[in-house]
């Protein structure tokens, strides 16, 4: 019967003495309650298994690889483009309109013409590569982050920050002084009612209570 | 100081704001000073001459600089354009004269795809080079705003007529023959 673990192993990390740890030039040796490890002595021994770290690290060398080839693989057998997702990243470039947007016939043939490029398998990244290299950088949607194009990019995001920080800059003053006039203000002597006002106002109350 | 920091800041970021957006203005704009010169009879030399476009159909460079010496009537077009088609074959009737004079027809398709305008080429059966300018900066030097548009450039390399829609047969009956025979 195998002998119950005393503690999770993940919990065993103690002194070196208290877990057992032997060391020499080759090899480091746990004692883990009931799991005895060694290391890089290259044999490992999970609770009875016995494992070979060189083989381990094959396997996972293995395993890597094959992950990245099949990466690879479902990138290249990626599926066919589609129509509505290559238009919507293009541009009609005689009406500046989006692709999908427009009828005219230069997009009615800039249509067709990627139409032929899904047909023969290209991808997405291939027709707009292809539609550039027929059209020019005006048939991208997007335009590629350079030079003046770059200001696209950068405003959006700036004006919104520069707004926060003209706010924050502003409003703590803004505040103090709205409440440095209230400070005065209260300050202010109350002016004196005057005779006529007070026999007024006087009135008035009596009437109403 | 200090309280004028901020104002000059938000100032200076307006300037740049409206600096910017008159930049953008005046680039789409339309040039038509090649036009008022040429209607002043004061030829005006061709933006963009030296610059060298991809021939249509060859992996070969060409520029009007090229063409030196030669009459050349640059036709802006694409085959998508309706009335590009429908000047096509008045084009053609173009190019023959001007062969025979030392003179070309010099297609320039803009806003196109090369396979189109090989078909375009086919179909219509005209025999003259045609340069692809993707970028469509040799187009805009022009003042080109669409398609089609015409321009005749003399053995000076000077444009001495223009046309910016369809032309026929009359005007490049009237056109071509005059500039052909002008001393260069």
């Amino acid at each position: 019967m195998r002998p119950p673990l005393a503690a999770p192993a993940s919990l065993c990390v103690r002194p070196l003495p208290a877990l057992g740890i032997r060391r020499n030039l080759s090899r480091i040796r746990l004692n883990l309650p009931g799991i005895p490890l060694t290391l890089p002595g290259i044999r490992l021994n999970l609770r009875g298994i016995r494992l070979n770290l060189p083989r381990v690290i094959a396997v996972f060398v293995l395993l890597a690889a094959t992950a990245t080839t099949t990466t690879a693989a479902a990138a290249t057998t990626k599926p066919r483009a589609s129509l509505l997702e290559v238009e919507s990243q293009l541009m009609c470039p005689s009406c500046h309109e989006p692709l999908e947007a427009v009828s005219s016939p230069q997009a009615l043939y800039e249509k067709a013409y990627v139409k032929t490029l899904i047909a023969r398998g290209d991808t997405d990244q291939q027709i707009l590569n292809n539609l550039v290299s027929q059209y020019g950088v005006v048939v991208l949607a997007k335009p590629p982050a350079s030079g003046f194009n770059l200001l696209i990019y950068i405003l959006p995001p700036l004006v919104p920050v520069a707004g926060v920080a003209f706010l924050l800059l502003t409003l703590p003053k803004w505040r103090e002084r709205s409440r440095a006039a209230a400070a005065a203000a209260r300050m202010q002597p109350v002016p004196a009612l005057s005779e006529a006002d007070s026999k007024r106002i006087d009135d008035d109350l009596s009437r109403l209570i | 100081m200090r309280r004028f920091t901020l104002p000059l800041v938000l100032i200076c970021a307006a300037l740049a704001l409206l600096a910017l957006l008159a930049f953008g203005l005046v680039s789409q704009g339309t040039d038509s000073s090649i036009d008022a010169l040429v209607a002043r009879g004061d030829y005006p030399p061709v933006p963009n001459y030296p610059m060298a476009l991809p021939l249509l159909g060859s992996t070969r460079t060409e520029s009007l600089r090229d063409l030196r010496g030669k009459v050349v009537l640059v036709n802006v077009f694409a085959s998508w354009c309706v009335p590009c088609a429908q000047e096509a074959p008045v084009l053609e009737q173009a190019q023959r004269m001007l062969a025979a004079r030392d003179g070309t027809v010099l297609g320039v398709t803009y806003l196109d795809n090369s396979s189109d305008d090989e078909a375009f080429m086919r179909e219509y059966h005209l025999s003259y080079p045609v340069l692809r300018d993707v970028s469509g900066d040799f187009a805009r030097g022009l003042g080109t705003t669409g398609v089609p548009e015409s321009f005749v450039i003399n053995r000076s390399g000077r444009i001495e007529a223009l046309r910016r829609y369809q032309l026929n047969s009359e005007w490049v009956q009237q056109t071509l023959p005059r500039i052909l025979t002008a001393p260069s």
